[in-house]
Protein backbone atom coordinates (compact mmCIF):
# COMPACT_ATOMS: atom_id res chain seq x y z
CA UNK A 1 0.00 0.00 0.00
CA UNK A 2 1.10 3.49 -1.35
CA UNK A 3 1.98 5.77 2.39
CA UNK A 4 -0.21 7.91 3.60
CA UNK A 5 2.00 11.44 2.73
CA UNK A 6 -0.32 13.68 4.51
CA UNK A 7 0.41 11.70 7.66
CA UNK A 8 4.22 10.85 7.22
CA UNK A 9 6.47 11.92 9.39
CA UNK A 10 7.87 14.03 6.78
CA UNK A 11 4.56 15.41 6.34
CA UNK A 12 3.72 19.27 6.62
CA UNK A 13 2.16 18.67 9.28
CA UNK A 14 4.41 19.18 12.01
CA UNK A 15 4.98 21.16 15.50
CA UNK A 16 6.07 24.59 14.68
CA UNK A 17 8.74 24.85 16.82
CA UNK A 18 11.16 22.56 15.58
CA UNK A 19 13.82 23.50 13.26
CA UNK A 20 12.56 22.69 9.67
CA UNK A 21 13.42 22.50 6.37
CA UNK A 22 10.84 21.99 3.40
CA UNK A 23 11.25 20.09 0.83
CA UNK A 24 9.32 19.30 -2.42
CA UNK A 25 9.34 15.93 -4.50
CA UNK A 26 9.07 15.47 -7.89
CA UNK A 27 5.13 15.00 -8.08
CA UNK A 28 4.97 18.23 -5.83
CA UNK A 29 4.35 16.96 -2.35
CA UNK A 30 5.76 19.06 0.09
CA UNK A 31 7.07 17.29 2.79
CA UNK A 32 9.16 18.50 5.91
CA UNK A 33 12.82 17.05 8.17
CA UNK A 34 14.03 17.95 11.10
CA UNK A 35 17.05 20.17 10.94
CA UNK A 36 19.53 17.39 12.08
CA UNK A 37 17.97 14.51 10.31
CA UNK A 38 18.20 16.74 6.81
CA UNK A 39 21.70 17.73 7.42
CA UNK A 40 22.73 14.58 6.84
CA UNK A 41 21.62 14.80 3.23
CA UNK A 42 24.96 16.36 1.39
CA UNK A 43 22.82 18.21 -0.97
CA UNK A 44 21.11 19.87 1.91
CA UNK A 45 24.39 21.10 3.58
CA UNK A 46 25.69 22.61 0.38
CA UNK A 47 22.12 24.31 -0.38
CA UNK A 48 21.93 26.05 2.78
CA UNK A 49 25.75 27.12 2.56
CA UNK A 50 25.66 28.62 -1.67
CA UNK A 51 22.47 30.41 0.17
CA UNK A 52 24.23 31.63 3.27
CA UNK A 53 21.78 29.77 5.82
CA UNK A 54 23.47 29.76 8.93
CA UNK A 55 20.79 30.31 11.12
CA UNK A 56 17.88 28.59 12.70
CA UNK A 57 15.31 31.58 11.71
CA UNK A 58 17.25 31.53 8.08
CA UNK A 59 16.00 27.46 7.78
CA UNK A 60 12.11 28.50 9.14
CA UNK A 61 12.11 30.99 5.93
CA UNK A 62 13.59 29.13 3.73
CA UNK A 63 11.72 28.42 0.47
CA UNK A 64 10.95 24.77 -0.43
CA UNK A 65 13.82 22.61 -1.42
CA UNK A 66 12.49 21.42 -4.87
CA UNK A 67 14.11 17.75 -5.35
CA UNK A 68 12.84 17.03 -8.83
CA UNK A 69 14.70 14.11 -8.69
CA UNK A 70 12.98 12.14 -6.15
CA UNK A 71 9.52 10.84 -5.92
CA UNK A 72 7.23 11.13 -2.78
CA UNK A 73 7.73 7.46 -2.12
CA UNK A 74 11.72 7.46 -2.01
CA UNK A 75 11.16 10.71 -0.13
CA UNK A 76 8.38 9.29 2.73
CA UNK A 77 11.51 6.53 3.08
CA UNK A 78 14.37 9.04 3.51
CA UNK A 79 12.65 10.85 6.06
CA UNK A 80 12.41 7.78 8.01
CA UNK A 81 15.70 6.91 7.74
CA UNK A 82 17.52 10.29 8.36
CA UNK A 83 15.22 11.06 11.45
CA UNK A 84 16.55 7.79 13.05
CA UNK A 85 19.93 8.63 11.98
CA UNK A 86 19.84 11.84 12.84
CA UNK A 87 21.56 11.38 16.47
CA UNK A 88 24.48 9.09 14.98
CA UNK A 89 28.44 10.99 14.36
CA UNK A 90 29.12 12.89 10.76
CA UNK A 91 29.77 9.64 8.23
CA UNK A 92 33.28 9.01 7.72
CA UNK A 93 34.03 8.52 3.92
CA UNK A 94 37.65 6.97 4.21
CA UNK A 95 37.56 6.32 8.36
CA UNK A 96 34.54 3.64 7.49
CA UNK A 97 35.12 1.53 10.60
CA UNK A 98 34.04 4.59 12.63
CA UNK A 99 30.46 4.11 11.19
CA UNK A 100 30.21 0.98 12.98
CA UNK A 101 26.39 1.02 14.22
CA UNK A 102 24.90 -0.75 17.19
CA UNK A 103 22.72 -3.85 17.09
CA UNK A 104 19.79 -1.84 17.51
CA UNK A 105 20.22 0.28 14.80
CA UNK A 106 21.67 -2.30 12.35
CA UNK A 107 18.66 -4.50 13.21
CA UNK A 108 15.82 -1.19 12.59
CA UNK A 109 18.41 -0.56 8.95
CA UNK A 110 17.80 -4.34 7.93
CA UNK A 111 14.38 -4.30 8.81
CA UNK A 112 13.72 -0.74 7.08
CA UNK A 113 15.63 -1.85 3.86
CA UNK A 114 14.52 -5.86 4.01
CA UNK A 115 10.71 -4.38 3.92
CA UNK A 116 11.05 -2.14 0.93
CA UNK A 117 10.37 -2.75 -2.80
CA UNK A 118 11.26 0.92 -3.68
CA UNK A 119 14.57 0.84 -6.20
CA UNK A 120 14.06 4.50 -6.53
CA UNK A 121 15.18 4.86 -3.02
CA UNK A 122 18.92 4.35 -3.79
CA UNK A 123 18.58 7.10 -6.26
CA UNK A 124 17.16 9.10 -3.80
CA UNK A 125 20.15 8.32 -1.08
CA UNK A 126 22.10 9.22 -4.57
CA UNK A 127 20.51 12.17 -5.54
CA UNK A 128 20.80 13.68 -1.91
CA UNK A 129 24.22 12.69 -1.32
CA UNK A 130 22.58 10.53 2.10
CA UNK A 131 26.02 8.98 2.59
CA UNK A 132 25.08 6.51 4.97
CA UNK A 133 21.96 5.42 3.18
CA UNK A 134 23.81 5.04 0.10
CA UNK A 135 26.48 2.53 2.14
CA UNK A 136 23.34 0.87 3.68
CA UNK A 137 21.69 0.52 -0.06
CA UNK A 138 24.81 -0.74 -1.31
CA UNK A 139 24.89 -3.03 1.36
CA UNK A 140 21.93 -4.50 0.75
CA UNK A 141 22.36 -4.67 -3.48
CA UNK A 142 25.45 -6.84 -2.24
CA UNK A 143 23.27 -9.39 -0.49
CA UNK A 144 21.36 -9.81 -3.34
CA UNK A 145 24.30 -10.79 -5.55
CA UNK A 146 26.18 -12.85 -3.01
CA UNK A 147 26.28 -16.29 -3.80
CA UNK A 148 24.29 -15.72 -7.27
CA UNK A 149 25.58 -17.85 -10.60
CA UNK A 150 26.96 -15.85 -13.02
CA UNK A 151 23.59 -16.34 -14.88
CA UNK A 152 20.87 -15.20 -11.93
CA UNK A 153 23.89 -11.71 -11.57
CA UNK A 154 22.80 -11.16 -15.12
CA UNK A 155 19.08 -11.01 -14.22
CA UNK A 156 19.54 -8.88 -10.89
CA UNK A 157 21.81 -6.61 -12.84
CA UNK A 158 19.49 -6.87 -16.77
CA UNK A 159 22.91 -7.35 -18.15
CA UNK A 160 23.35 -9.16 -21.73
CA UNK A 161 26.88 -11.43 -21.58
CA UNK A 162 28.69 -9.52 -24.27
CA UNK A 163 31.76 -11.55 -24.25
CA UNK A 164 32.98 -13.52 -26.96
CA UNK A 165 32.91 -17.37 -26.67
CA UNK A 166 36.55 -17.27 -26.62
CA UNK A 167 36.68 -14.69 -24.02
CA UNK A 168 34.53 -16.54 -22.15
CA UNK A 169 36.36 -19.86 -22.36
CA UNK A 170 39.90 -18.05 -21.61
CA UNK A 171 38.21 -16.99 -18.52
CA UNK A 172 37.48 -20.24 -17.42
CA UNK B 1 14.66 -5.11 -4.76
CA UNK B 2 14.77 -7.79 -7.32
CA UNK B 3 16.83 -5.57 -10.06
CA UNK B 4 19.31 -3.27 -9.71
CA UNK B 5 18.31 0.13 -11.19
CA UNK B 6 20.94 1.76 -13.42
CA UNK B 7 23.36 3.78 -11.18
CA UNK B 8 26.26 5.67 -11.54
CA UNK B 9 29.74 3.78 -11.41
CA UNK B 10 30.79 5.37 -8.52
CA UNK B 11 27.65 3.88 -6.71
CA UNK B 12 28.29 -0.06 -8.72
CA UNK B 13 32.21 0.53 -6.82
CA UNK B 14 30.39 0.91 -3.54
CA UNK B 15 28.06 -2.12 -4.21
CA UNK B 16 30.97 -4.49 -5.53
CA UNK B 17 33.30 -3.32 -2.34
CA UNK B 18 30.16 -5.22 -0.22
CA UNK B 19 30.80 -8.35 -2.65
CA UNK B 20 33.03 -11.29 -0.83
CA UNK B 21 35.48 -12.42 -3.59
CA UNK B 22 33.63 -15.47 -4.68
CA UNK B 23 30.23 -13.36 -5.78
CA UNK B 24 32.85 -10.44 -7.21
CA UNK B 25 34.25 -13.04 -9.41
CA UNK B 26 31.02 -14.36 -10.43
CA UNK B 27 29.45 -10.62 -11.11
CA UNK B 28 32.86 -9.92 -13.64
CA UNK B 29 32.09 -12.73 -15.39
CA UNK B 30 28.79 -11.26 -15.99
CA UNK B 31 29.21 -8.46 -19.04
CA UNK B 32 32.10 -6.41 -19.92
CA UNK B 33 30.69 -3.79 -17.99
CA UNK B 34 31.06 -5.78 -14.80
CA UNK B 35 34.00 -6.63 -15.38
CA UNK B 36 35.25 -3.13 -15.65
CA UNK B 37 33.61 -2.84 -12.57
CA UNK B 38 35.18 -4.97 -10.35
CA UNK B 39 38.30 -4.81 -11.87
CA UNK B 40 38.39 -0.88 -10.65
CA UNK B 41 37.14 -1.37 -7.19
CA UNK B 42 38.25 -1.54 -3.84
CA UNK B 43 37.33 -4.54 -1.88
CA UNK B 44 35.85 -3.64 1.43
CA UNK B 45 34.99 -7.23 2.38
CA UNK B 46 38.50 -7.46 2.91
CA UNK B 47 39.52 -4.90 4.77
CA UNK B 48 35.95 -5.60 7.07
CA UNK B 49 37.43 -9.06 7.41
CA UNK B 50 40.59 -8.41 9.00
CA UNK B 51 39.51 -5.32 10.29
CA UNK B 52 42.95 -3.95 7.83
CA UNK B 53 43.27 0.05 7.95
CA UNK B 54 45.27 0.70 5.04
CA UNK B 55 45.30 -2.07 2.91
CA UNK B 56 45.07 -1.77 -0.86
CA UNK B 57 43.95 -4.93 -2.53
CA UNK B 58 42.79 -4.98 -6.30
CA UNK B 59 41.30 -7.18 -8.80
CA UNK B 60 42.96 -7.66 -11.57
CA UNK B 61 41.10 -9.95 -14.39
CA UNK B 62 43.96 -11.55 -16.54
CA UNK B 63 43.24 -13.14 -19.95
CA UNK B 64 44.90 -16.69 -18.15
CA UNK B 65 43.11 -16.35 -15.11
CA UNK B 66 42.42 -14.21 -12.14
CA UNK B 67 44.89 -12.70 -9.88
CA UNK B 68 44.60 -10.03 -6.82
CA UNK B 69 47.26 -7.51 -6.84
CA UNK B 70 48.14 -6.98 -3.67
CA UNK B 71 49.25 -3.21 -3.45
CA UNK B 72 50.21 -2.76 0.27
CA UNK B 73 49.13 -4.80 3.00
CA UNK B 74 49.75 -3.98 7.06
CA UNK B 75 48.44 -6.82 8.75
CA UNK B 76 50.39 -10.61 7.66
CA UNK B 77 46.86 -12.61 7.92
CA UNK B 78 45.70 -10.63 4.95
CA UNK B 79 47.33 -12.91 3.01
CA UNK B 80 46.00 -15.99 4.81
CA UNK B 81 42.46 -15.01 4.65
CA UNK B 82 43.44 -14.34 1.01
CA UNK B 83 44.19 -18.12 0.51
CA UNK B 84 41.16 -18.92 2.92
CA UNK B 85 38.63 -17.10 0.35
CA UNK B 86 40.07 -16.95 -3.32
CA UNK B 87 39.12 -18.83 -5.89
CA UNK B 88 42.24 -17.61 -7.58
CA UNK B 89 44.18 -19.00 -9.86
CA UNK B 90 47.53 -17.45 -8.64
CA UNK B 91 48.14 -14.38 -6.13
CA UNK B 92 50.20 -12.08 -7.34
CA UNK B 93 51.73 -9.35 -5.09
CA UNK B 94 52.23 -5.76 -5.84
CA UNK B 95 55.50 -4.59 -7.35
CA UNK B 96 56.12 -2.44 -4.57
CA UNK B 97 56.76 -5.62 -2.16
CA UNK B 98 57.53 -8.58 -4.25
CA UNK B 99 59.68 -11.19 -3.49
CA UNK B 100 61.25 -13.37 -6.23
CA UNK B 101 61.05 -16.93 -6.76
CA UNK B 102 59.16 -17.49 -3.54
CA UNK B 103 55.57 -16.04 -5.06
CA UNK B 104 57.16 -17.75 -8.35
CA UNK B 105 55.57 -21.04 -7.12
CA UNK B 106 54.46 -20.97 -2.85
CA UNK B 107 51.95 -17.95 -3.34
CA UNK B 108 50.55 -20.02 -6.06
CA UNK B 109 47.21 -21.52 -5.20
CA UNK B 110 45.02 -23.96 -6.88
CA UNK B 111 41.85 -22.58 -8.38
CA UNK B 112 39.90 -24.43 -5.76
CA UNK B 113 42.55 -24.45 -2.88
CA UNK B 114 42.76 -27.63 -2.22
CA UNK B 115 46.44 -27.77 -1.65
CA UNK B 116 46.89 -25.62 1.46
CA UNK B 117 50.27 -27.25 2.44
CA UNK B 118 51.88 -25.46 -0.06
CA UNK B 119 50.66 -22.33 0.08
CA UNK B 120 52.02 -19.45 1.82
CA UNK B 121 55.00 -17.91 2.26
CA UNK B 122 55.37 -14.54 4.22
CA UNK B 123 57.93 -12.01 5.26
CA UNK B 124 58.08 -9.56 7.74
CA UNK B 125 60.20 -6.77 8.93
CA UNK B 126 58.87 -5.90 12.71
CA UNK B 127 60.93 -2.65 13.10
CA UNK B 128 63.21 -1.83 10.77
CA UNK B 129 66.46 -3.68 12.23
CA UNK B 130 65.75 -7.90 11.44
CA UNK B 131 63.09 -9.11 9.39
CA UNK B 132 60.94 -12.45 10.00
CA UNK B 133 59.73 -15.47 7.62
CA UNK B 134 56.53 -16.65 8.85
CA UNK B 135 55.36 -19.80 6.97
CA UNK B 136 51.69 -20.55 7.92
CA UNK B 137 49.17 -22.53 6.31
CA UNK B 138 50.97 -25.88 6.26
CA UNK B 139 49.62 -28.83 7.97
CA UNK B 140 52.99 -30.92 7.12
CA UNK B 141 55.78 -29.24 5.62
CA UNK B 142 55.83 -31.19 2.51
CA UNK B 143 59.35 -32.34 0.86
CA UNK B 144 58.62 -30.37 -1.98
CA UNK B 145 57.77 -26.89 0.28
CA UNK B 146 61.14 -27.46 2.30
CA UNK B 147 63.42 -28.50 -1.09
CA UNK B 148 61.71 -24.88 -2.52
CA UNK B 149 62.78 -23.12 0.63
CA UNK B 150 66.58 -24.71 0.34
CA UNK B 151 66.89 -23.76 -3.23
CA UNK B 152 65.86 -20.39 -2.90
CA UNK B 153 66.92 -19.28 0.55
CA UNK B 154 70.87 -19.01 -0.30
CA UNK B 155 72.08 -20.94 1.99
CA UNK B 156 69.27 -21.19 4.28
CA UNK B 157 68.56 -25.35 5.34
CA UNK B 158 65.42 -26.23 6.29
CA UNK B 159 64.91 -29.54 7.26
CA UNK B 160 61.91 -31.52 8.54
CA UNK B 161 61.44 -32.12 12.07
CA UNK B 162 58.39 -34.47 14.08
CA UNK B 163 57.43 -31.42 16.10
CA UNK B 164 56.84 -29.07 13.13
CA UNK B 165 54.38 -27.06 14.90
CA UNK B 166 57.68 -25.95 17.74
CA UNK B 167 60.42 -25.81 15.65
CA UNK B 168 61.09 -26.33 11.61
CA UNK B 169 65.11 -26.13 12.21
CA UNK B 170 66.61 -23.52 10.07
CA UNK B 171 69.70 -22.66 11.33
CA UNK B 172 72.14 -20.10 10.72
CA UNK B 173 74.62 -18.20 12.21
CA UNK B 174 71.85 -15.77 12.75
CA UNK B 175 68.89 -16.68 12.21
CA UNK B 176 66.16 -19.70 12.76
CA UNK B 177 62.80 -20.93 12.12
CA UNK B 178 60.77 -21.98 15.48
CA UNK B 179 57.02 -21.64 16.34
CA UNK B 180 56.43 -17.91 17.72
CA UNK B 181 56.02 -18.38 21.14
CA UNK B 182 53.15 -15.88 22.05
CA UNK B 183 50.87 -16.00 18.79
CA UNK B 184 48.45 -18.78 18.17
CA UNK B 185 47.61 -18.59 14.36
CA UNK B 186 43.69 -17.91 13.60
CA UNK B 187 43.25 -21.33 11.85
CA UNK B 188 45.32 -23.34 14.16
CA UNK B 189 47.49 -24.66 11.60
CA UNK B 190 51.09 -24.41 12.43
CA UNK B 191 53.37 -21.48 12.06
CA UNK B 192 56.73 -20.98 11.93
CA UNK B 193 58.64 -17.79 12.54
CA UNK B 194 62.23 -16.67 11.60
CA UNK B 195 63.58 -14.95 14.30
CA UNK B 196 67.30 -13.50 14.57
CA UNK B 197 69.58 -11.81 16.86
CA UNK B 198 69.09 -8.42 17.62
CA UNK B 199 72.47 -6.93 19.85
CA UNK B 200 73.28 -10.42 20.78
CA UNK B 201 69.55 -11.15 22.19
CA UNK B 202 66.45 -12.96 20.50
CA UNK B 203 63.72 -11.08 20.34
CA UNK B 204 60.06 -12.20 19.03
CA UNK B 205 58.71 -8.74 18.51
CA UNK B 206 55.28 -8.85 16.77
CA UNK B 207 56.00 -8.88 13.31
CA UNK B 208 54.63 -6.44 10.48
CA UNK B 209 54.78 -7.40 7.04
CA UNK B 210 55.56 -4.86 4.61
CA UNK B 211 56.82 -6.95 1.71
CA UNK B 212 60.67 -6.71 2.54
CA UNK B 213 62.19 -7.34 -1.27
CA UNK B 214 63.37 -10.64 -0.84
CA UNK B 215 66.98 -10.00 -2.74
CA UNK B 216 67.42 -6.83 0.09
CA UNK B 217 66.55 -8.95 2.85
CA UNK B 218 68.65 -11.95 2.10
CA UNK B 219 71.24 -10.04 1.41
CA UNK B 220 71.04 -7.88 4.81
CA UNK B 221 70.64 -10.82 6.84
CA UNK B 222 73.34 -13.48 5.62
Amino acid sequence: MAPNFEEAPGSSKRLKEEILYRFHSKEGHEFTMEKAAAELSGVVKQISQDLGIDDDESIRNMKPIPLINVSSEAFHYVVKWCEQHKTMPPWEQDKWWLNERDEEMKKWENEFLGGLTSEQLFDAANYMDIKCLLDKCAETVAGMIKGKSVEEIREIWELENDFTPEEEEAMK
Amino acid sequence: MTQVPPLPVEIQHLIMSYLPPKSLFQTALASRQTWELVKNCRLKYFEELLILRDTSVSLVPMASGWEIEVLHIEAPQTLQMLFSHATLERLRLGSDFYFTGMKARNLEIDSDNTRPDVDLLQIFQPNGKYNSIRVAGLENPSLEFIEYINENSRGFEVDRVPQFQSYLGIRTEFLEFRAHPDEEPADRLPCVYMRDWVDGKRDFTRCRFIGWPYEIMMDMIM
